[in-house]
């Protein structure tokens, strides 16, 4: 049987690749017996549901911590705007 | 759900009936600084974590779309345009720096993995119990500060693949190739990555908000 530590890389992966049948069997029975390993699959894939959906929202793509470009630089990239659209 | 007041008429109306697409909104580079700035500064500086290098990666950004304003046709906002054309010189940066040196970091993260497993690989200390709200979660602008918080605490190699597939969903071929890695180190370093975001979420989230994060 599969170690819940063998389990959770399994869970990850059928994010990104479909599993072999032999693998999805061994994780569909471990899964079955724990809720440890429940509780981690249901949350893994509500989580990477969400980070899909804000990523791909404009909110998302703009980041949300207010980080600021430093004057300094902003002020030089105007320059180099200018000069390049003249 | 107003209509417009009939005084105010719609100003593409007319094009509208005659079939046309709509105008493309004004682009106007002299302004693309103030309006977009901060948010292409805050995308590289989350990918990228070095911030002269953002600042440079910004710069080029903005200058190749001043070289290619012509292709930009308003079918989408003009700051996902730019966006887009950022995430490109991004790349850029990953692919340069993996032929400018061997591939490292794949071990990346792999004790903390381990320390969430007694020897037979059993849970030390099992997931929480807590359900996640999407649609909640979606609007609460703190919990994605929580998020950005965890990604900095990620360590590099992971913040990188976790952020070119599953934030910039490129495709996992392209990931392996831009960073040099094989299908294997993929899911590895991935698994690694949603591991630590899980568990770091998990203390400084949803243990914290309690109910008002649950379904």
């Amino acid at each position: 049987m599969l170690s819940c530590k063998q389990a959770t890389q399994l869970i990850s992966e059928a994010l990104d690749r479909k599993l072999s049948l032999g693998q999805r069997v061994g994780l569909r029975f471990h899964v079955m017996m724990c809720s440890a390993c429940r509780a981690y699959r249901r949350q893994l894939v509500v989580l990477n549901d969400l980070f899909s959906q804000y990523f791909s929202s404009e909110r998302g793509q703009s980041g949300g911590r207010g980080v600021s470009l430093p004057e300094e630089s902003r002020q030089r990239i105007k320059r180099a705007i200018r000069i390049q659209a003249e | 759900m107003g209509k417009a007041p009939r005084d105010d008429p719609d100003p593409e109306a007319p094009r509208k009936l005659a079939g046309e697409p709509p105008v493309a909104p004004a682009c106007r580079p002299d302004q693309w600084v103030d309006l977009h700035g901060d948010a292409m500064f805050s995308y590289a500086l989350m990918r990228l974590r070095d911030r002269d290098l953002a600042e440079e990666v910004v710069q080029e950004a903005f200058l190749a779309a001043v070289r290619g304003i012509d292709r930009f046709q308003g079918k989408s906002s003009e700051r996902t345009w730019l966006i887009g054309i950022l995430k490109h010189k991004i790349l850029d940066v990953f692919a340069k720096r993996r032929r400018e040196g061997p591939v490292a970091g794949l071990d990346a993260g792999g004790d903390f993995v381990d320390g969430l497993f007694d020897p037979r690989g059993m849970w030390k200390q099992p997931p929480a119990d807590w359900r996640p709200d999407p649609a909640k979660l979606m609007e609460q602008g703190e919990f994605w500060a929580a998020f950005e918080q965890c990604m900095e605490h990620l360590p590099q190699r992971l913040a990188e693949v976790f952020s070119l597939r599953v934030v910039d969903e490129n495709r996992a071929d392209e990931v392996c190739k831009v960073l040099g890695i094989t299908d294997t180190n993929l899911w590895v370093l991935l698994h690694r990555a949603r591991t630590r975001l899980r568990h770091c979420l998990e203390a400084n989230w949803f243990r914290k908000k309690g109910k008002t994060a649950q379904t």
